[in-house]
């Protein structure tokens, strides 16, 4: 879903892509043998899914660009920060779900609300105490240099002005 | 090393919280879906599964050129030994199979058979278009293939 918000879907669409990608997800399931490879398979057929019906339905209405007139009542600094917010928190999950298991089983239970103490992570994970905040402080590193979050932090570092691939994402969303 | 926004992992798990939170909340009808998508499932013996490969949707070097509007969306579907293509005009779709031979195509909605054509010598049929929901073919021929689902 966050894939498809990114892509400003409406709530319907977002609902036909979500069916599409159930549908080709249960014939391909026997294939993806590892495990890791599921979040890409679906945040890839997703984003693909997205980008084919916001273009079919373009097809769909004939754009005639002597009569167009620009609608000057967008709020383009309001939608430029909601694709920008779902964008970051896509590439932070896709981040999440690239962590090798025990770094990820660890983030989710450190986001636990109410806060856990290390002593019950410690339990439920059934490893020691004191290797939590070293695991803790690799898998943070890891996420960190993520290709996802990478690619972001270069989109947020121009001032001003956005990446490549956020103009992609914009283009497809409008 | 390119600077990250950021500044230390409080911030970062802070965020990651957010956007967990926010993954969280996965409609109904979306897990409805998924219910039904596994509950549609169904043996594939002796059927080879071909992948949707082409897609003109989704070819960017057709994006900017003229007559995009007009031209209808073309789609391929490839198994190891035979691939089928795929017209969707309007009323219509007309397809091939690769390599050209006899057979039946069966087009499939999730509630059953929407239509069946003998393709010809050379491969090719015709069917009706449908309203958009979700399709997939089946074709029996010396080789038998079923497709990915696509929204038709």
């Amino acid at each position: 879903m966050s894939v498809a918000a990114r892509y400003q879907l409406s709530a319907a669409d977002a609902q036909d892509v979500s069916q599409i990608v159930w549908l080709r997800l249960v014939e391909h399931l026997a294939e993806l043998r590892e495990p890791r490879a599921l979040p890409r398979w679906i945040i890839t057929t997703t984003g693909n899914e997205c980008v084919r019906l916001l273009r079919a339905a373009r097809r769909t209405e004939l754009f005639n660009p002597s009569t167009w007139i620009p609608p000057d009542d967008v709020d383009h600094a309001g939608v430029d920060k909601a694709m920008l917010s779902a964008e970051r928190r896509q590439a932070l999950l896709q981040a999440l779900a690239e962590l090798p298991d025990h770094q990820r089983r660890l983030l989710l239970l450190l986001l636990e609300d109410p806060p856990l103490s290390y002593a019950d992570i410690s339990t439920r994970l059934g490893v020691p105490l004191g290797s939590i905040g070293p695991t803790r402080a690799r898998a943070m590193q890891r996420l960190r240099s993520a290709p996802a979050l990478q690619a972001l932090s270069e989109v947020g570092q121009e001032p001003g002005g956005r990446g490549g691939r956020h103009d992609t994402a914009a283009m497809a969303g409008r | 090393m390119t600077r990250l926004r950021w500044q230390g992992d409080e911030d970062l798990l802070g965020e990651l919280k957010e956007a967990v939170r926010h993954a969280g909340r996965v409609p109904e009808p979306v897990r409805e879906a998924g219910r039904a998508a596994f509950a549609s499932r169904m043996p594939r013996t002796g059927l080879l599964l071909a992948r949707l490969t082409y897609d003109s949707l989704l070819d960017d070097s057709l994006l900017f050129r003229s007559g995009l509007q007009a031209r209808p969306r073309i789609v391929t579907f490839e198994a190891s030994l035979l691939a089928l293509e795929l017209e969707l005009a309007e009323d219509r779709i007309v397809g091939q199979l690769v390599p050209p031979v006899p057979g039946t195509v069966t087009m499939m909605t999730l509630d059953g058979t929407a239509g069946r054509a003998l393709s010809d010598r050379v491969g090719c049929f015709m069917l009706p278009r449908l309203s958009p929901r979700p399709v997939r073919f089946c074709c029996l021929t010396r080789v038998s293939l079923i497709t990915d689902w696509m929204q038709s």
